[in-house]
């Protein structure tokens, strides 16, 4: 195993009253260092269950996952939070920003619990903010904010403890496409400029071909396809795009047709 | 997080919902604002009733009894019950030569009507003898002065003169006054016992000046009509008592007896037994050494130490009582506390979802509810303190307005706030806001991070 994040057989179980629901259900997983990796699958197939596992945000109920040679499957929660708090970076889809805090004070916050002074936290907090575009924007409540912006809050958020890993859930579902592609530009440069690992949850098809070096499928808790993006165009399910605005034909992403190959 | 991000994330947070703080706050105020106040009271009136015992005076005199009592218990030593100890005149002569023992004479006290024309008071009634006299009552002497020998003399109160109608202090003197011996308590028969054989005669003192008998019943030599010689200010007189009209002892042991109030006692006084001695000594440091001295011999002795420790122990439980109802105030504001932190929560549960995922510990999230529940406790307990303090002072004021109009001491403050009360206030407000914060901070902390990352 020296993948950077491997899974053997994980599994997540959940208990209501009677019925067990196996969210996850042996998911056994290798992902390297600096790959930008797709998840994609029906709605309850799982696959929030799986970042939030792989993101040590949740506890499993069965398996193995070890990340950069941590096994993360058995540590307490202390031990989870010191592993979020430096080597993970979550993108939600609902943004997720602490609305009575300003721009810099939400992408301080991970620093904030990772003891960092002062006035390094204030310093580094303004770098990135200025790295996402947002420079202008420091001391804008989320309230204040576009849904475009407040995305690249949360993701200045996400780098501010430099994490190796970024877990992106559904981070472009909430905008429109315009801004989505903006978001999604980020998240591959982060990728490729900065090597963070990147795992995205997208139900865009459009999306997870264009910007992903590879894409797993789920249903069910189970993989049931994994391979380059190209390999991928499955018949299986016809692209869902109910829950978010769907997706305009003009897609805008031409910088880098269907990708790279998998980095190193 | 360190505690300096801690207290300024509980801060902020706090100042997020002003209103809601600040009510809640409030409550707190108002709790140990009504501890504060209700302590203070009983701090006052603790120092009030041991500025009694503060003189000299009072500090240098041992009370002598028949048989041995433990004040700290509350109750007799057993073994000494069955022998009570004389009080007589061989006793009191063997005291007296006692090393630094300045004067011993029996206690005599009682209560009697008093009048003086168509006035009638009832009165608070003591013997005493000249070697008794202490400096302290002379310098509360208003008008006259105590008089040179046995007789039928009285010193009164600057209130009993008042009452009696006799004027002011000084007209007072020369009047004559009666005591009531035998009002309504015509059915004395034992009341008298024989003869006056007991009475001061230890004091040396004269016969008393037998002035004539009076009413149709004049037993024995017993005066009824009284000479004012002297009017004093209770208020001045800081000792023992304080309050009582002053007759000569001789003559007060005559009056009493013919009053028929002379059978008092832990058990029936035989003749020439007095139920309590008084004994002065040079100064307060010889009062232990006496005292023991005196228990050793098989008599019981309050000293104003002993009556100050009881005091103070009596106060402490009253002062304690007072706390506990305003406690109560305290209480409401402790669930007031936990009501506030436990809505935050509900608010708030997104936000701890998300400081979670960003990688705060639970102790982290423990440590931010415990420091905004504090927090309430700290500044509502330093206003509480105050507006304590504050109501304190206001109607301490209101009493002297209200004595003033009754001629009484303008120096009282009944609402006394020491640093120790305050400290203490500040304590235990702090105490009892991070208990409130105690279950709802390990709530927060408890919180899963995807369910609370869920929830809208
Ligand atoms: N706390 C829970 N208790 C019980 N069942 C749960 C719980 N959380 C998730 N599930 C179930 O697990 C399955 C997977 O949920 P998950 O959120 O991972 O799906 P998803 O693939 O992210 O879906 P979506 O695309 O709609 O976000 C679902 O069937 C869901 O009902
Ligand atoms: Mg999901």
């Amino acid at each position: 195993m020296t993948a950077y994040i491997s899974t053997r057989d994980l599994v997540k179980e959940y208990v209501l009253g009677r019925e067990r629901v196996r969210a996850v259900d042996g998911i056994t997983l290798d992902i390297e260092r600096g790959s930008f990796v797709g998840i994609v699958g029906r709605s309850g197939s799982g696959k929030s269950t799986l970042l939030n596992l792989l993101g040590g945000l949740d506890h499993p109920s069965g398996g193995q996952i070890v990340v950069d040679g941590t096994v993360v499957n058995s540590a307490r929660d202390d031990e989870l939070a010191r592993y979020r708090r430096e080597k993970v970076g979550f993108v939600f889809q609902f943004f997720n920003l602490v609305p009575s805090l300003t721009a810099r004070a939400n992408v301080e916050l991970p620093m904030i619990f990772g003891r960092i002074p002062r006035a390094e936290r204030s310093k580094r907090a303004r770098e990135i903010l200025e790295r996402v575009g947002l420079g202008h924007r420091l001391d804008h409540r989320p309230s204040e904010l576009s849904g475009g912006e407040q995305q690249r809050v949360a993701i200045a958020r996400a780098l501010s403890m430099d994490p190796a890993l970024v877990l992106a859930d559904e981070p472009t579902g909430n905008l429109d496409s315009r801004t989505a592609s903006d978001v999604m530009d980020l998240l591959r440069r982060l990728n490729q400029d900065h090597r963070h690992t990147v795992l995205l949850i997208t139900h865009e098809r459009e999306i997870a071909r264009a910007y992903c070096t590879r894409l797993v499928e789920l249903s069910d808790g189970k993989i049931i396809h994994d391979g380059p993006p190209a390999s991928t165009p499955t018949p299986t399910p016809p692209p869902v795009a109910t829950p978010a605005a769907s997706v305009p034909a003009a897609s805008p992403a031409p910088e880098s047709g269907p990708s790279t190959e998998n980095p190193r | 997080m360190t505690a300096r991000d801690g207290f300024r994330f509980a801060l902020s947070n706090l100042l997020q919902q002003k209103v809601r703080t600040l009510l809640t706050t409030m409550g707190v105020v108002i709790g140990v604002g009504a501890v504060v106040l209700m302590v203070s009271g009983g701090i006052g009136l603790q120092r009030q009733v041991l500025k009694q015992f503060e003189s000299v005076e009072a500090m240098s005199s041992i009370m002598v009894l028949p048989i041995k009592v433990d004040l700290t218990n509350w109750s007799f030593e057993p073994k000494q019950l069955p022998t009570p100890k004389s009080l007589n005149d061989r006793v009191i002569a063997d005291l007296r030569r006692l090393e630094g023992v300045t004067a011993v004479y029996p206690n005599v006290h009682f209560h009697l009507p008093l009048s003086a024309g168509k006035r009638k008071i009832r009165v608070d009634v003591a013997g005493l003898p000249l070697e008794g006299v202490t400096t302290g009552l002379r310098e509360a002497v208003v008008a006259g002065g105590l008089w040179a020998q046995e007789g039928a003399h009285v010193l009164l109160t600057t209130q009993a003169a008042k009452a009696l109608d006799l004027g002011a202090p000084e007209a007072a003197i020369g009047k004559e006054v009666r005591f009531v011996l035998r009002s309504e308590r015509e059915d004395d028969e034992t009341g008298a016992p024989g003869t006056p054989a007991d009475p001061g005669e230890k004091n040396g003192s004269a016969e008393p000046s037998a002035p004539p008998a009076v009413t149709p019943k004049p037993p024995e030599d017993c005066p009824e009509v009284f000479t004012v010689v002297g009017v004093y200010d209770p208020e001045k007189y800081k000792g023992f008592g304080g309050g009582q009209v002053f007759l000569p002892l001789a003559v007060s042991l005559k009056v009493r007896r013919t009053a028929g109030q002379d059978r008092g006692g832990f058990r029936g006084l035989k003749k020439g037994e007095y139920g309590e001695l008084v004994v002065h000594v040079a100064s307060p440091e010889l009062v232990k050494g006496v005292s023991e001295e005196i228990r050793s011999r098989g008599m019981g002795t309050i000293t104003a130490d002993d009556l100050i420790s009881q005091l103070n122990i009596l106060f402490l439980v009253i002062e304690g009582f007072l706390g506990c109802l305003g406690g109560v105030g305290l209480l409401v504001a402790f669930v007031g506390i936990v009501n506030t932190m436990l809505m935050s929560i509900l608010e708030r549960t997104r936000e701890i979802g998300i400081m979670k995922a960003v990688g705060a510990r639970n102790r982290d999230v423990r440590r931010i509810f415990l420091i905004e529940a504090t927090t309430i406790g700290l500044v509502g307990g330093a206003l509480g303190i105050f507006g304590g303090w504050f109501v304190g002072v206001g109607l301490n004021l209101a009493v002297r307005l209200w004595l003033g109009t009754k001629g009484g001491p303008k120096d009282v403050s009944v609402f006394q706030v020491s640093w120790l009360l305050g400290a203490a206030a500040m304590l235990f407000s702090v105490l009892v806001s991070a208990l409130a914060g105690v279950y709802p901070a390990w709530r927060a902390a408890r919180l899963d991070p995807v369910k609370a990352l869920r929830r809208d």
